[in-house]
Protein backbone atom coordinates (compact mmCIF):
# COMPACT_ATOMS: atom_id res chain seq x y z
CA UNK A 1 0.00 0.00 0.00
CA UNK A 2 1.49 3.02 -0.87
CA UNK A 3 1.80 6.38 1.37
CA UNK A 4 -1.38 8.40 -0.11
CA UNK A 5 -3.50 5.48 0.29
CA UNK A 6 -2.49 4.94 3.63
CA UNK A 7 -3.17 7.99 4.75
CA UNK A 8 -7.00 7.94 2.77
CA UNK A 9 -7.90 4.99 5.37
CA UNK A 10 -10.09 5.43 7.88
CA UNK A 11 -9.41 4.65 11.57
CA UNK A 12 -11.12 1.17 11.38
CA UNK A 13 -9.72 0.52 7.88
CA UNK A 14 -5.91 1.35 9.32
CA UNK A 15 -6.32 -0.87 12.60
CA UNK A 16 -7.46 -3.45 10.37
CA UNK A 17 -4.66 -3.12 8.01
CA UNK A 18 -1.95 -3.15 10.79
CA UNK A 19 -4.21 -5.65 12.17
CA UNK A 20 -3.20 -8.14 9.11
CA UNK A 21 -0.03 -6.96 8.73
CA UNK A 22 -0.48 -4.95 5.44
CA UNK A 23 0.77 -1.86 7.01
CA UNK A 24 3.09 -1.86 9.95
CA UNK A 25 2.41 0.80 12.62
CA UNK A 26 6.19 2.27 12.18
CA UNK A 27 4.90 2.55 8.08
CA UNK A 28 1.79 4.69 9.39
CA UNK A 29 3.02 6.66 11.70
CA UNK A 30 6.25 7.67 9.10
CA UNK A 31 3.48 9.11 6.58
CA UNK A 32 1.46 10.51 9.09
CA UNK A 33 4.58 12.65 10.73
CA UNK A 34 5.24 13.11 7.03
CA UNK A 35 2.18 14.42 6.35
CA UNK A 36 2.08 16.59 9.40
CA UNK A 37 4.77 18.40 8.09
CA UNK A 38 3.56 18.88 4.66
CA UNK A 39 0.60 20.47 6.25
CA UNK A 40 1.66 22.50 8.95
CA UNK A 41 2.95 25.83 7.15
CA UNK A 42 -0.72 26.18 5.53
CA UNK A 43 -2.91 25.13 8.11
CA UNK A 44 -1.30 25.94 11.38
CA UNK A 45 -2.83 22.77 13.67
CA UNK A 46 -0.55 21.37 14.90
CA UNK A 47 1.39 22.84 18.86
CA UNK A 48 3.64 20.27 18.94
CA UNK A 49 4.65 16.59 17.65
CA UNK A 50 6.30 14.16 19.48
CA UNK A 51 7.74 12.45 16.36
CA UNK A 52 10.74 9.84 18.17
CA UNK A 53 8.16 9.29 20.57
CA UNK A 54 5.41 8.35 18.92
CA UNK A 55 8.01 6.37 16.27
CA UNK A 56 9.37 4.61 19.17
CA UNK A 57 5.42 3.67 20.54
CA UNK A 58 5.08 2.39 16.88
CA UNK A 59 7.57 0.27 17.24
CA UNK A 60 6.76 -1.08 20.15
CA UNK A 61 3.16 -1.79 18.96
CA UNK A 62 4.67 -3.55 15.78
CA UNK A 63 6.80 -5.75 18.62
CA UNK A 64 3.86 -6.54 20.69
CA UNK A 65 2.14 -7.42 16.98
CA UNK A 66 4.78 -9.73 16.30
CA UNK A 67 4.37 -11.62 19.40
CA UNK A 68 0.92 -12.22 18.94
CA UNK A 69 -0.64 -9.44 21.35
CA UNK A 70 -3.12 -7.18 19.92
CA UNK A 71 -3.55 -4.20 22.01
CA UNK A 72 -7.56 -3.18 21.40
CA UNK A 73 -9.54 -2.27 18.05
CA UNK A 74 -6.96 0.91 17.56
CA UNK A 75 -3.50 -0.97 17.36
CA UNK A 76 -0.95 1.25 15.92
CA UNK A 77 -3.21 4.03 14.97
CA UNK A 78 -1.86 7.54 14.96
CA UNK A 79 -4.04 10.23 16.69
CA UNK A 80 -3.01 13.67 17.84
CA UNK A 81 -5.72 15.59 20.25
CA UNK A 82 -6.39 18.89 21.17
CA UNK A 83 -3.65 21.04 23.29
CA UNK A 84 -6.00 20.38 26.89
CA UNK A 85 -6.20 16.41 27.77
CA UNK A 86 -3.48 15.67 30.49
CA UNK A 87 -0.48 12.83 29.34
CA UNK A 88 1.31 12.08 32.94
CA UNK A 89 4.53 14.50 33.13
CA UNK A 90 3.62 16.80 30.11
CA UNK A 91 2.33 20.40 30.60
CA UNK A 92 -0.97 21.56 28.14
CA UNK A 93 -1.28 24.83 26.38
CA UNK A 94 -5.15 24.88 26.56
CA UNK A 95 -4.31 27.15 23.76
CA UNK A 96 -3.33 29.76 25.99
CA UNK A 97 -0.40 31.91 27.84
CA UNK A 98 -1.43 30.47 31.31
CA UNK A 99 -2.21 27.65 32.73
CA UNK A 100 -0.25 25.19 34.92
CA UNK A 101 3.39 25.14 33.69
CA UNK A 102 3.83 22.20 35.70
CA UNK A 103 3.62 18.91 34.25
CA UNK A 104 0.47 17.17 34.56
CA UNK A 105 0.05 14.54 37.38
CA UNK A 106 -1.69 12.05 35.95
CA UNK A 107 -2.83 11.36 32.54
CA UNK A 108 -6.84 11.87 31.24
CA UNK A 109 -9.34 9.19 30.79
CA UNK A 110 -10.16 9.70 27.46
CA UNK A 111 -6.14 8.98 26.87
CA UNK A 112 -5.31 5.77 29.05
CA UNK A 113 -8.41 4.30 27.42
CA UNK A 114 -7.04 5.12 23.90
CA UNK A 115 -3.63 4.37 24.78
CA UNK A 116 -5.08 0.93 26.23
CA UNK A 117 -7.10 0.63 22.78
CA UNK A 118 -4.03 0.28 21.13
CA UNK A 119 -3.64 4.21 19.75
CA UNK A 120 -0.67 5.95 19.46
CA UNK A 121 -0.89 9.66 20.63
CA UNK A 122 1.67 11.70 17.95
CA UNK A 123 1.41 15.47 18.58
CA UNK A 124 -1.12 18.38 19.97
CA UNK A 125 -3.19 20.09 18.56
CA UNK A 126 -4.10 24.24 17.92
CA UNK A 127 -7.01 25.09 19.85
CA UNK A 128 -9.06 28.38 20.94
CA UNK A 129 -8.03 29.72 23.80
CA UNK A 130 -8.96 27.82 26.72
CA UNK A 131 -11.65 26.18 24.75
CA UNK A 132 -13.96 29.69 24.43
CA UNK A 133 -14.40 30.63 21.16
CA UNK A 134 -16.19 29.00 17.98
CA UNK A 135 -14.11 30.38 15.11
CA UNK A 136 -10.82 28.61 15.26
CA UNK A 137 -8.59 32.17 16.15
CA UNK A 138 -5.58 32.15 18.32
CA UNK A 139 -3.79 35.27 18.96
CA UNK A 140 -1.34 33.55 21.14
CA UNK A 141 0.12 30.34 18.75
CA UNK A 142 -1.49 31.84 15.22
CA UNK A 143 -5.11 30.78 14.44
CA UNK A 144 -5.86 27.61 12.95
CA UNK A 145 -6.47 27.14 9.04
CA UNK A 146 -9.56 25.15 6.88
CA UNK A 147 -7.88 22.24 5.02
CA UNK A 148 -10.79 23.07 2.62
CA UNK A 149 -9.29 26.71 2.09
CA UNK A 150 -6.75 28.49 4.61
CA UNK A 151 -8.70 31.84 4.24
CA UNK A 152 -11.78 30.28 5.73
CA UNK A 153 -12.16 28.93 9.75
CA UNK A 154 -11.76 26.28 11.07
CA UNK A 155 -14.47 26.49 13.33
CA UNK A 156 -14.16 25.88 17.24
CA UNK A 157 -13.03 25.31 20.00
CA UNK A 158 -11.47 21.95 18.44
CA UNK A 159 -9.67 23.42 15.46
CA UNK A 160 -6.78 21.47 14.63
CA UNK A 161 -8.81 18.42 15.59
CA UNK A 162 -11.16 19.56 12.57
CA UNK A 163 -8.50 20.55 10.13
CA UNK A 164 -6.01 17.31 10.92
CA UNK A 165 -8.61 15.48 10.23
CA UNK A 166 -9.90 16.90 6.83
CA UNK A 167 -6.36 17.13 6.00
CA UNK A 168 -5.38 13.95 6.19
CA UNK A 169 -2.93 14.38 8.51
CA UNK A 170 -4.36 12.97 11.36
CA UNK A 171 -6.65 9.73 11.73
CA UNK A 172 -8.87 10.88 14.57
CA UNK A 173 -8.71 13.12 17.16
CA UNK A 174 -10.50 13.97 20.53
CA UNK A 175 -12.25 17.56 20.74
CA UNK A 176 -14.35 18.75 23.10
CA UNK A 177 -17.63 20.61 22.94
CA UNK A 178 -18.94 22.81 25.50
CA UNK A 179 -21.31 24.63 23.29
CA UNK A 180 -20.40 23.61 19.86
CA UNK A 181 -16.61 22.89 19.76
CA UNK A 182 -16.95 19.23 18.24
CA UNK A 183 -19.52 19.78 15.87
CA UNK A 184 -18.67 23.44 14.35
CA UNK A 185 -15.21 22.29 13.52
CA UNK A 186 -16.67 18.78 12.13
CA UNK A 187 -19.50 20.90 9.94
CA UNK A 188 -16.92 23.80 8.60
CA UNK A 189 -13.87 21.02 8.02
CA UNK A 190 -15.86 18.21 6.70
CA UNK A 191 -15.37 15.80 8.99
CA UNK A 192 -18.04 13.63 11.47
CA UNK A 193 -17.71 14.12 15.08
CA UNK A 194 -19.74 13.13 18.13
CA UNK A 195 -20.94 15.15 20.85
CA UNK A 196 -21.77 12.29 23.75
CA UNK A 197 -24.10 12.12 26.14
CA UNK A 198 -23.47 13.84 29.72
CA UNK A 199 -22.03 11.94 31.71
CA UNK A 200 -21.13 9.07 28.97
CA UNK A 201 -17.73 10.15 28.42
CA UNK A 202 -15.29 10.75 31.91
CA UNK A 203 -13.90 14.25 31.79
CA UNK A 204 -11.09 13.55 34.26
CA UNK A 205 -7.96 14.89 33.02
CA UNK A 206 -9.61 17.30 30.54
CA UNK A 207 -9.66 21.07 30.84
CA UNK A 208 -12.94 22.16 32.40
CA UNK A 209 -14.87 25.33 30.84
CA UNK A 210 -18.00 24.62 32.29
CA UNK A 211 -18.05 21.34 34.11
CA UNK A 212 -22.35 21.04 33.56
CA UNK A 213 -22.04 21.50 29.84
CA UNK A 214 -18.61 19.87 28.48
CA UNK A 215 -18.51 16.46 27.09
CA UNK A 216 -15.69 15.24 25.56
CA UNK A 217 -15.60 13.15 22.62
CA UNK A 218 -13.76 12.28 18.79
CA UNK A 219 -13.75 13.85 14.93
CA UNK A 220 -12.70 11.49 12.43
CA UNK A 221 -13.30 10.88 8.55
CA UNK A 222 -16.11 8.32 9.19
CA UNK A 223 -19.34 8.00 11.76
CA UNK A 224 -17.58 4.44 12.03
CA UNK A 225 -14.53 5.77 13.87
CA UNK A 226 -16.47 8.10 15.78
CA UNK A 227 -18.43 4.50 17.27
CA UNK A 228 -15.16 3.16 17.34
CA UNK A 229 -13.65 5.44 19.78
CA UNK A 230 -16.76 6.57 21.52
CA UNK A 231 -17.10 2.44 22.46
CA UNK A 232 -13.21 2.98 24.14
CA UNK A 233 -13.33 5.77 25.94
CA UNK A 234 -17.05 5.67 26.91
CA UNK A 235 -18.17 4.14 30.43
CA UNK A 236 -18.15 4.93 34.32
CA UNK A 237 -14.75 6.15 35.72
CA UNK A 238 -14.23 6.99 39.71
CA UNK A 239 -12.19 9.98 38.30
CA UNK A 240 -14.95 11.88 37.38
CA UNK A 241 -18.01 10.98 39.34
CA UNK A 242 -20.48 12.70 36.87
CA UNK A 243 -20.30 9.61 34.63
CA UNK A 244 -23.22 7.44 34.35
CA UNK A 245 -22.44 3.92 35.65
CA UNK A 246 -24.27 2.04 33.04
CA UNK A 247 -22.46 -0.20 30.55
CA UNK A 248 -21.71 1.20 27.07
CA UNK A 249 -23.34 -0.44 24.74
CA UNK A 250 -21.62 -2.11 21.67
CA UNK A 251 -21.58 0.77 19.23
CA UNK A 252 -20.43 -1.40 16.06
CA UNK A 253 -22.96 -3.85 16.45
CA UNK A 254 -25.75 -1.20 16.99
CA UNK A 255 -24.56 0.87 13.81
CA UNK A 256 -25.05 -2.03 11.49
CA UNK A 257 -28.40 -2.36 12.29
CA UNK A 258 -31.26 -1.41 9.53
CA UNK A 259 -32.51 2.30 9.74
CA UNK A 260 -36.08 0.97 8.04
CA UNK A 261 -38.81 1.87 10.22
CA UNK A 262 -36.81 4.81 12.24
CA UNK A 263 -38.05 8.30 11.93
CA UNK A 264 -36.42 11.14 11.92
CA UNK A 265 -37.74 15.14 12.78
CA UNK A 266 -36.95 17.57 10.88
CA UNK A 267 -38.23 20.95 13.10
CA UNK A 268 -40.62 22.93 11.99
CA UNK A 269 -39.14 25.70 14.70
CA UNK A 270 -36.11 27.81 15.53
CA UNK A 271 -32.91 25.74 13.37
CA UNK A 272 -34.10 27.53 10.25
CA UNK A 273 -34.69 30.80 11.10
CA UNK A 274 -32.49 32.71 8.88
CA UNK A 275 -30.82 29.86 7.48
CA UNK A 276 -28.58 30.40 4.50
CA UNK A 277 -30.58 28.67 1.23
CA UNK A 278 -27.83 26.52 0.35
CA UNK A 279 -27.44 24.97 3.76
CA UNK A 280 -31.52 24.60 3.68
CA UNK A 281 -30.94 22.87 0.52
CA UNK A 282 -27.88 20.42 1.54
CA UNK A 283 -30.70 19.73 5.03
CA UNK A 284 -33.31 18.65 2.44
CA UNK A 285 -30.88 16.76 0.22
CA UNK A 286 -29.70 15.00 3.31
CA UNK A 287 -33.38 14.10 4.45
CA UNK A 288 -34.25 13.04 0.94
CA UNK A 289 -31.10 10.81 0.98
CA UNK A 290 -32.23 9.46 4.61
CA UNK A 291 -35.97 8.40 2.89
CA UNK A 292 -34.19 6.63 0.23
CA UNK A 293 -32.67 4.18 2.37
CA UNK A 294 -35.91 3.65 4.60
CA UNK A 295 -35.62 6.25 7.21
CA UNK A 296 -39.42 8.18 7.78
CA UNK A 297 -39.25 11.41 7.97
CA UNK A 298 -41.54 13.84 9.82
CA UNK A 299 -41.45 17.40 11.01
CA UNK A 300 -42.20 17.59 14.72
CA UNK A 301 -42.38 20.93 16.70
CA UNK A 302 -39.83 22.63 19.45
CA UNK A 303 -40.25 24.18 23.20
CA UNK A 304 -38.99 27.53 23.55
CA UNK A 305 -35.26 27.11 22.60
CA UNK A 306 -34.42 30.17 22.74
CA UNK A 307 -34.91 30.54 27.10
CA UNK A 308 -32.66 27.33 27.37
CA UNK A 309 -29.92 28.75 25.40
CA UNK A 310 -30.13 31.44 27.45
CA UNK A 311 -29.77 29.44 30.70
CA UNK A 312 -26.81 27.70 28.97
CA UNK A 313 -25.27 30.72 28.52
CA UNK A 314 -25.56 31.72 31.73
CA UNK A 315 -24.51 28.04 32.87
CA UNK A 316 -21.47 28.41 31.09
CA UNK A 317 -20.36 32.39 31.70
CA UNK A 318 -20.78 31.86 35.40
CA UNK A 319 -18.74 28.70 35.45
CA UNK A 320 -16.14 29.50 33.19
CA UNK A 321 -15.83 33.06 35.06
CA UNK A 322 -15.41 31.04 38.14
CA UNK A 323 -12.91 28.96 37.21
CA UNK A 324 -10.77 31.45 35.56
CA UNK A 325 -11.71 33.94 38.70
CA UNK A 326 -8.03 33.82 39.75
CA UNK A 327 -6.57 34.43 36.32
CA UNK A 328 -9.03 37.44 35.90
CA UNK A 329 -7.80 39.16 38.91
CA UNK A 330 -4.18 38.50 38.67
CA UNK A 331 -3.15 37.72 35.09
CA UNK A 332 -5.90 39.62 32.92
CA UNK A 333 -3.07 40.94 30.37
CA UNK A 334 -2.33 37.78 29.63
CA UNK A 335 -5.51 36.59 27.98
CA UNK A 336 -6.32 38.03 24.46
CA UNK A 337 -8.79 40.75 24.51
CA UNK A 338 -11.38 38.52 22.99
CA UNK A 339 -11.38 35.95 25.50
CA UNK A 340 -11.10 37.94 28.58
CA UNK A 341 -14.43 39.57 26.89
CA UNK A 342 -16.18 36.12 26.65
CA UNK A 343 -14.99 35.35 30.54
CA UNK A 344 -15.85 38.76 32.20
CA UNK A 345 -19.35 38.65 32.14
CA UNK A 346 -20.27 35.45 33.97
CA UNK A 347 -19.18 37.56 36.83
CA UNK A 348 -22.28 40.01 36.48
CA UNK A 349 -24.36 36.55 36.37
CA UNK A 350 -26.91 36.66 39.32
CA UNK A 351 -26.27 33.06 41.78
CA UNK A 352 -30.24 33.05 41.53
CA UNK A 353 -30.05 33.35 37.77
CA UNK A 354 -27.13 30.92 37.42
CA UNK A 355 -28.93 28.15 40.05
CA UNK A 356 -32.53 29.24 37.80
CA UNK A 357 -30.75 27.78 34.96
CA UNK A 358 -29.28 24.45 36.51
CA UNK A 359 -33.09 23.93 37.94
CA UNK A 360 -34.82 24.11 34.52
CA UNK A 361 -32.12 21.84 32.28
CA UNK A 362 -34.19 19.20 33.78
CA UNK A 363 -37.76 20.30 32.98
CA UNK A 364 -36.28 21.36 30.01
CA UNK A 365 -34.90 17.93 28.81
CA UNK A 366 -38.06 15.89 29.87
CA UNK A 367 -40.39 19.26 28.03
CA UNK A 368 -37.85 18.09 24.67
CA UNK A 369 -37.94 14.02 25.23
CA UNK A 370 -41.71 14.52 25.23
CA UNK A 371 -41.92 17.13 22.18
CA UNK A 372 -39.63 15.33 20.10
CA UNK A 373 -38.80 11.88 21.10
CA UNK A 374 -42.45 10.72 21.44
CA UNK A 375 -42.59 11.17 18.02
CA UNK A 376 -39.48 10.91 15.97
CA UNK A 377 -35.98 8.70 16.61
CA UNK A 378 -33.55 11.28 16.23
CA UNK A 379 -33.86 15.46 15.72
CA UNK A 380 -32.30 16.35 12.42
CA UNK A 381 -30.87 19.89 11.63
CA UNK A 382 -28.14 21.79 10.65
CA UNK A 383 -25.26 22.84 12.72
CA UNK A 384 -25.01 26.53 11.31
CA UNK A 385 -27.39 28.59 9.75
CA UNK A 386 -24.58 30.36 7.93
CA UNK A 387 -21.98 29.33 5.08
CA UNK A 388 -18.06 29.14 6.62
CA UNK A 389 -16.92 32.63 6.90
CA UNK A 390 -13.27 33.56 6.57
CA UNK A 391 -10.79 34.16 8.95
CA UNK A 392 -10.42 37.89 8.05
CA UNK A 393 -14.36 38.67 8.56
CA UNK A 394 -14.66 37.15 11.68
CA UNK A 395 -11.36 38.67 12.71
CA UNK A 396 -11.11 42.08 15.12
CA UNK A 397 -12.32 44.52 13.20
CA UNK A 398 -14.24 41.99 10.98
CA UNK A 399 -17.02 44.62 9.91
CA UNK A 400 -20.66 45.49 11.42
CA UNK A 401 -21.85 42.17 10.48
CA UNK A 402 -19.46 40.61 13.09
CA UNK A 403 -21.03 41.07 16.14
CA UNK A 404 -24.55 39.77 14.76
CA UNK A 405 -22.52 36.91 13.07
CA UNK A 406 -20.92 36.01 16.03
CA UNK A 407 -23.63 35.24 18.11
CA UNK A 408 -25.28 33.51 15.57
CA UNK A 409 -21.91 30.62 15.93
CA UNK A 410 -23.25 28.70 18.75
CA UNK A 411 -27.13 29.45 18.55
CA UNK A 412 -27.76 25.64 16.37
CA UNK A 413 -25.38 23.69 18.77
CA UNK A 414 -25.56 25.07 22.46
CA UNK A 415 -29.19 23.57 23.81
CA UNK A 416 -27.62 19.94 22.66
CA UNK A 417 -25.18 20.79 25.55
CA UNK A 418 -27.53 22.31 28.16
CA UNK A 419 -30.33 19.52 27.70
CA UNK A 420 -27.11 16.79 27.57
CA UNK A 421 -28.19 14.72 24.51
CA UNK A 422 -26.00 13.11 22.19
CA UNK A 423 -25.31 15.13 18.99
CA UNK A 424 -23.88 13.46 15.75
CA UNK A 425 -22.35 15.68 13.17
CA UNK A 426 -21.87 14.39 9.76
CA UNK A 427 -21.29 15.55 6.37
CA UNK A 428 -24.11 16.47 4.22
CA UNK A 429 -22.40 18.10 1.11
CA UNK A 430 -20.84 21.26 -0.26
CA UNK A 431 -21.43 24.52 -0.86
CA UNK A 432 -21.07 26.08 -4.10
CA UNK A 433 -17.35 28.06 -3.07
CA UNK A 434 -16.80 24.16 -2.38
CA UNK A 435 -16.72 23.98 1.55
CA UNK A 436 -18.43 21.51 3.68
CA UNK A 437 -21.21 22.00 5.52
CA UNK A 438 -22.75 19.67 8.08
CA UNK A 439 -25.89 18.16 9.66
CA UNK A 440 -26.55 17.46 13.07
CA UNK A 441 -28.64 14.08 14.30
CA UNK A 442 -29.65 14.69 18.17
CA UNK A 443 -30.76 11.45 19.95
CA UNK A 444 -32.24 10.70 23.31
CA UNK A 445 -30.08 10.32 26.58
CA UNK A 446 -27.35 7.91 26.07
CA UNK A 447 -28.77 6.21 22.57
CA UNK A 448 -26.07 7.43 20.57
CA UNK A 449 -26.38 3.43 19.17
CA UNK A 450 -29.27 5.02 16.96
CA UNK A 451 -27.27 8.30 15.76
CA UNK A 452 -24.68 5.92 14.25
CA UNK A 453 -26.67 4.10 12.93
CA UNK A 454 -28.29 6.39 10.96
CA UNK A 455 -25.34 8.56 10.17
CA UNK A 456 -23.30 5.46 8.89
CA UNK A 457 -26.04 4.39 6.75
CA UNK A 458 -26.10 7.75 5.38
CA UNK A 459 -22.21 7.63 4.84
CA UNK A 460 -23.32 4.32 2.80
CA UNK A 461 -25.66 5.98 0.48
CA UNK A 462 -22.93 9.33 0.22
CA UNK A 463 -19.52 10.01 -0.70
CA UNK A 464 -18.82 13.52 0.90
CA UNK A 465 -17.13 11.74 3.62
CA UNK A 466 -14.75 10.19 1.52
CA UNK A 467 -13.78 13.38 0.17
CA UNK A 468 -10.49 15.01 0.84
CA UNK A 469 -9.37 18.66 -0.09
CA UNK A 470 -6.81 19.46 -2.20
CA UNK A 471 -3.80 21.06 0.20
CA UNK B 1 -40.86 41.31 33.00
CA UNK B 2 -37.31 42.06 33.42
CA UNK B 3 -34.83 45.38 33.28
CA UNK B 4 -32.32 46.27 31.64
CA UNK B 5 -28.88 45.55 33.56
CA UNK B 6 -27.08 48.69 33.40
CA UNK B 7 -23.38 48.66 32.69
CA UNK B 8 -22.56 50.56 36.17
CA UNK B 9 -24.40 47.79 37.82
CA UNK B 10 -22.47 45.04 35.95
CA UNK B 11 -19.34 47.15 36.14
CA UNK B 12 -19.70 47.24 39.77
CA UNK B 13 -20.05 43.59 40.23
CA UNK B 14 -17.04 42.62 38.53
CA UNK B 15 -14.69 45.24 40.20
CA UNK B 16 -16.40 43.87 43.55
CA UNK B 17 -14.91 40.66 42.62
CA UNK B 18 -11.18 42.25 42.17
CA UNK B 19 -11.73 41.90 38.21
CA UNK B 20 -11.23 45.54 35.87
CA UNK B 21 -13.51 46.31 33.98
CA UNK B 22 -13.32 49.06 31.17
CA UNK B 23 -16.05 51.23 29.91
CA UNK B 24 -16.59 49.16 26.77
CA UNK B 25 -16.40 45.38 28.73
CA UNK B 26 -19.01 46.78 31.40
CA UNK B 27 -21.30 47.77 28.63
CA UNK B 28 -20.85 44.59 27.23
CA UNK B 29 -20.95 42.61 30.76
CA UNK B 30 -24.79 44.59 31.04
CA UNK B 31 -25.83 43.86 27.81
CA UNK B 32 -25.16 40.07 27.63
CA UNK B 33 -27.08 39.86 31.24
CA UNK B 34 -29.44 41.81 29.86
CA UNK B 35 -30.29 39.36 26.75
CA UNK B 36 -30.00 36.19 28.66
CA UNK B 37 -31.86 37.32 32.11
CA UNK B 38 -34.76 38.38 29.53
CA UNK B 39 -34.88 35.19 27.43
CA UNK B 40 -34.82 32.99 30.25
CA UNK B 41 -37.31 34.96 32.66
CA UNK B 42 -40.51 33.22 31.24
CA UNK B 43 -39.12 29.92 31.66
CA UNK B 44 -37.54 30.26 35.12
CA UNK B 45 -41.74 31.67 36.39
CA UNK B 46 -42.90 28.36 35.45
CA UNK B 47 -40.24 26.40 37.48
CA UNK B 48 -41.90 25.04 40.50
CA UNK B 49 -41.06 25.63 43.88
CA UNK B 50 -39.21 21.98 44.44
CA UNK B 51 -37.63 21.91 41.16
CA UNK B 52 -33.70 21.56 42.16
CA UNK B 53 -30.69 20.85 40.00
CA UNK B 54 -30.32 16.85 40.57
CA UNK B 55 -33.75 17.01 38.70
CA UNK B 56 -31.59 17.19 35.70
CA UNK B 57 -29.96 13.53 36.46
CA UNK B 58 -33.71 11.77 36.50
CA UNK B 59 -34.43 13.54 33.61
CA UNK B 60 -31.40 11.88 31.85
CA UNK B 61 -31.81 8.91 33.10
CA UNK B 62 -35.57 8.50 32.87
CA UNK B 63 -35.67 9.27 29.34
CA UNK B 64 -33.31 7.40 27.65
CA UNK B 65 -33.91 4.06 25.86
Amino acid sequence: MNDAAILELSCAQLARAIRDKQVSAVKAMEVTLARAQAVQPKLNAFLRVDAELALDAARLADKDLARGHLRGPLHGVPMAHKDMYYRKGVASSYGGKIGPARPAPSTATALERLDAAGAIQFGVLNMAEFAFGPTGHNYHYGHCRNAWNPDYITGGSSSGSGTTVAARANFAALGSDTGGSIRLPATFCGTSGIKPTYGRVSRAGAMPLSFTMDSVGPLARTVEDCALILAAIAGPDARDPTTDPRPVPDYLSAMARPVQGLTIGRPRQYFYDGCDPEIAALMDASLETFRRIGAKVVEVDLPDLEAWNAAGAMIISAEAAALHGNWLRTRPQDYSAQVRARLEPGLAIPAAAYIDSLRLRGVALDAFCRAVFSKVDVLHAPVVAFQTPTIAETDVGGGPKLPALMAQFTRLTRSGNFLGVPTLSVQAGFTKAAMPVGMQLLGRPFDEATLFALGHAYQGATDFHRKAPLL
Amino acid sequence: MTKPVSPEIAGALVSAQGVTPTVESAADDARFATLVLGNSAKAFAQLAFEEEPSGYTVALRKNSP
